[in-house]
């Protein structure tokens, strides 16, 4: 692992400011080393041309042509994706002492939690309103907690907390300097890296650095979509979910913070009315939302129609005319008395995709399953109760494909069938999956063993004694 | 005391344990609740002429009644233990006054009331059936609260006190069972004499001059059950037609004749293990429906989908004993879901709490493109109104998703018993 890149790395580092002496050199300096070159403003010297070789057109045909591409890194685990799956993965990896590397498309953290502005975070209590989802999940929000304006409605079963967008983003960023990870953000995961076993042994990255690979000894595919198992040629099953646009709402205060937190669930009329059948019939006069940590701002969510989460046609033209309808819901709204200076904030920088590919894994978690509260030998975690659903265990087999060796899988796109995952897809879930993915990186780099035969009486010492409850 | 009153008492002791064991219920079988209802002789027969059916339990009620004929108060004397516990209080009872004894045979005419009643689908004083009774505290402790457990006991509540300053006021006179019995042995001698008996009986003069005739008496309870019976249907057909009526257990008849049939014995309320099921003292069902059980969602509980005790328990027939599968394609009424305070539709949360609790997946989210709106869309074709959307439904204190009685079926309204509606499939 000591190969150029590190060494150059820590010269930098040792130089950057002369801030740091050799015994006080922190994680984080050498990740503000990483990213920051040397400092000299105005034109700079010739970079070492890389052989250009573009795709080419032969016989109407589009063709890639065979090339070598530079090695951005090798790392011991590599984490794609750095949403809710995603971040708890390389954190908890890293805080084993084991090098992990984490890759995100965007220019933030947190995923559909933060940049898809879906800012409540469920469900985290069983039946009885007890927390059964802590580990790094909790400790996320522990820090939001002492943050003005970071979170809201903290350990009020039935009400679930909800998180400030911002705040979120500033924590993770945060808690990934200071953990001494790498991190490459705005670098977009486009195919894996297979050996001639067919184990995957990496995965190669598109950025402005331009197309690059990141070999290792573990993936974490965290992406979401299963990106990185799929183009490993891992089994998956695809699936159509709901597709919609969140976004926040400003200068709302006179619409739902007067109530506080337990009026969020308030029906507006105190006797029911005998509701008609089938599609509603009055038109809604504006949607308000529902209040969020930062005084007078709502976050609106949007469910949308069932698309195809991997089409770039069928999404562009969903994301266009969810941004018209956004905006025609706000005039809806300023036609409220009180309401004349609303304004929106923000649309998602994310689209809310749900469901795209289920992974065909070595267990595959099933509504049965999910309904009679199944136990497992190998479990790893709970997902909180949620409707009539009790809590119920998530096993390991959920994170492991059938057959690809050396990826693990993690949050929304775990293997589960679609009832299960729109629970499983859930952001405390998908912190669970993602603790857990990441503790077994660690042991089977330190095991020297592939992810199906990791010990998994270690894996579940590890994620107690890192406070993941296991029942 | 002599030998045979022992024999008596022995066997009535018997078959007080047995009823209590039956009812408890500490058999195996689900229905043996009903069957201890159903050995009263006016209950089996009222539940046969409305069921259009005798059932096996039913049978044995009739043979006791057909005992009855031959042998006066053949049941009070063995079987019914409600009248033994009774009796047991007269003995520590604070008078043993028997004024009373010159009141008219009010158990008589009950019973002539509730049989009339019975051929128009609404057997009026069937609740006040003596093992109807005997159930009823059984209720006490499921019936939700305390006031309407109370209530749910509160027949028999009234007939302790009663019993203690009057004595066997209730035997003697008021019970319409021991009315009905002998009326039976009354038929004896007619069955025995034929047709100048009865024409003797018919044409009897009343005892005291001045009084009505006994055969003019019978005529006049009978017209008084019928036009009883008719109002009593006409307010359950009231009830049915209004957009918020209650909603009864599975299996129950249509709403016009529920609340008749119905002898409030509370065997359903005891049986549900969800403890759904509440006798109704809210008036809102009028004085015909009081303590009839209705289906409440307002706990954590909903009507299961692996149950159907209680269609088992019912001895009057107000609910149809329906086999699993049956049961739960009995529609107890439907959900409707109110968009104006629905989370997911109005944007405030991501729920679909409904649609996940939902046991026939009856329910999906459905997008509306021209309000850009999401809303839970009930399939009426899978939706039985089980309740387990309602109580998921985060909302409160009214539910955006809530059971509702199906309003009437003006198709089957009108005849005498009315089928109850079943999903098809
Ligand atoms: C509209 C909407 C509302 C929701 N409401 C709630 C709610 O109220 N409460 C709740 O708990 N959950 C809610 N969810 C679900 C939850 O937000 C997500 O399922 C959860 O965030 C998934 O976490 P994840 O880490 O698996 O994936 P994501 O959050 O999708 O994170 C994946 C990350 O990987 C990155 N990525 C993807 N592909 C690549 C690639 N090829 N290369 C590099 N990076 C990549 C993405 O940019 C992203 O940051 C909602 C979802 C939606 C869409
Ligand atoms: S559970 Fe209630 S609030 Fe949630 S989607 Fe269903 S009807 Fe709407």
């Amino acid at each position: 692992m000591a190969d150029k890149l590190t060494r150059r790395e820590m010269i930098r580092a040792l130089t950057t400011g002369g801030l740091f002496t050799a015994g006080s050199m922190t994680p984080l300096a050498a990740l503000f080393a990483q990213q920051l070159g040397p400092a000299v403003r105005g034109p700079q010297p010739p970079e070492p041309a890389l052989p250009k070789a573009p795709a080419t057109l032969i016989d109407g045909k589009v063709v890639q042509p065979v090339r070598e591409l530079p090695v951005l890194r090798k790392t011991r685990i590599l984490v794609v994706g750095g949403g809710p799956a995603g971040t708890a993965a390389a954190l908890a990896a890293q805080r084993q002492g084991v090098e992990v590397t984490m890759v995100e498309r965007y220019g933030h953290l947190g995923g559909l939690a933060t940049g898809g502005l879906v800012l409540a975070i469920f469900p985290i209590y069983n039946r009885d309103g007890k927390q059964v989802i802590r580990g790094i999940g909790e400790e996320m929000m522990q820090r939001l907690d002492k943050l003005k304006f970071g979170i809201v409605d903290r350990n009020k079963p039935p009400l679930y907390p909800v998180v400030d967008a911002e705040a979120f983003k500033y924590v993770l960023a945060d808690m990934t300097l200071q953990s001494g990870m790498h991190a490459y953000l705005n670098c977009w995961g486009v195919d894996a890296i297979i050996d001639d076993s067919g184990a995957v042994r990496g995965a190669v990255f598109e950025s402005k650095s331009g197309r690059q690979a990141i070999l290792a000894d573990i993936v974490i595919d965290a992406s979401g979509d299963g990106d990185i198992y799929a183009a490993a040629g891992a089994a998956f099953t695809k699936v159509k979910d709901n597709i919609g646009l969140v976004s926040r709402m400003g200068n709302m205060d006179e619409v739902d913070m007067t109530g506080g937190a337990e009026a969020e669930h308030a029906s507006t009329e105190p006797v029911r009315k005998r509701p008609t059948h089938g599609a509603p019939v009055t038109q809604l006069d504006g949607k308000l939302g529902s209040q969020t940590p930062a005084p007078r701002v709502n976050w609106l969510n949007m469910k949308g129609p069932v698309a195809d989460g991997l089409d770039v046609a069928e999404l562009t033209s969903l994301e266009l005319k969810h941004r018209i309808a956004l905006w025609q819901n706000l005039e809806k709204v300023r036609q409220k008395p009180g309401h004349e200076d609303a304004f929106l904030l923000e649309t998602a920088p994310q689209m809310g995709v749900r469901l795209t590919r289920l992974l065909d894994g070595v267990q595959i978690l099933t509504e049965d399953m999910m309904k009679n509260g199944t136990t497992f030998k190998d479990v790893i975690g709970y997902s909180g109760a949620f409707a009539n659903v009790a809590e119920f265990q998530i096993p390991y087999g959920a994170l492991v494909p059938k057959k690809t060796e050396n990826v693990l899988v993690a949050g929304r796109c775990i293997a589960a069938d679609f009832a299960v995952a729109n629970i499983t897809r859930l952001i405390p879930v998908c912190w669970v999956t993602g603790e857990a993915a990441g503790i077994a990186a660690t042991l089977c780099v330190q095991d020297q063993c592939t992810p199906r035969n990791v010990d998994i009486a270690k894996l579940q010492n590890i994620l107690r004694q890192t406070g993941v409850y296991l029942g | 005391m002599n030998k045979r009153r022992w024999q008596s008492v022995l066997i009535r002791l018997l078959c007080l344990t047995a009823a209590l064991v039956l009812i408890w219920p500490l058999t195996p079988w689900d229905n043996a609740p009903r069957a201890v209802v159903e050995t009263s002789p006016l209950v089996a027969i009222c539940a046969s002429i409305i069921n259009r059916a005798i059932g096996f339990t039913a049978g044995i009620g009739i043979v006791f009644g057909m005992l009855s004929i031959l042998k006066k108060r053949w049941f009070c004397r063995f079987i019914c233990p409600t009248g033994l516990v009774l009796e047991g209080i007269v003995h520590i009872g604070l008078k043993r006054t028997s004024w009373w004894s010159r009141w008219p045979p009010l158990g008589q005419y009950a019973a002539a009331l509730t049989l009339v009643g019975a051929l128009i689908g609404y057997p009026v004083l069937l609740w006040l059936d003596p093992m109807a009774i005997f159930g009823s505290p059984f209720a006490i402790p499921v019936a939700g609260d305390l006031l309407s457990g109370l209530l749910a006991g509160s027949v028999l509540g009234i007939l302790l006190p009663l019993t203690l300053l009057l004595g066997g006021v209730w035997c003697g006179r008021l019970c319409p069972l021991g009315g009905f019995q002998d009326q039976l042995a009354a038929l004896k001698p007619i069955i025995a004499g034929g047709l100048r008996t009865f024409r003797i009986w018919v044409t009897a003069p009343p005892r005291r001059p001045g009084k009505i005739s006994r055969s003019r008496r019978a005529v006049l309870a009978s017209l008084f059950g019928f036009g009883l019976g008719l109002w009593g249907r006409n307010s359950g057909l009231a009830r049915a037609a209004s957009e918020d009526a209650p909603l009864r257990p599975p299996g129950a008849l249509p709403e016009e004749h529920f609340a008749g049939v119905c002898i409030r014995c509370g065997n359903c309320t005891a049986a549900c293990p969800a403890r759904i099921i509440r006798p109704d003292i809210t008036g809102k069902t009028g004085i015909a429906g009081l303590l009839a059980p209705t289906i409440r969602y307002d706990s954590k509980e909903y009507c299961r989908e692996d149950c159907n005790l209680c269609t088992q328990v019912c001895p009057s027939g107000a609910l149809q004993a329906l086999d699993l599968a049956t049961k739960q394609r009995y529609i107890i009424g439907e959900a409707l879901v109110d968009t104006s305070i629905c989370l997911l539709t109005l944007g405030k949360k991501e729920c679909d709490a409904c649609v996940v609790a939902c046991p026939y997946k009856a329910i999906a989210i459905s997008w509306d493109e021209n309000q850009y709106i999401s809303y839970p869309a009930v399939d009426p074709g899978k939706c039985n109104g089980c309740g387990a959307c309602e109580i998921a439904c985060p909302t409160n204190p009214v539910r955006a998703i809530s059971v509702w009685s199906l309003l009437p079926d003006t198709s089957t309204a009108g005849s005498v018993v009315a089928a109850p509606r079943f999903l098809s499939g």
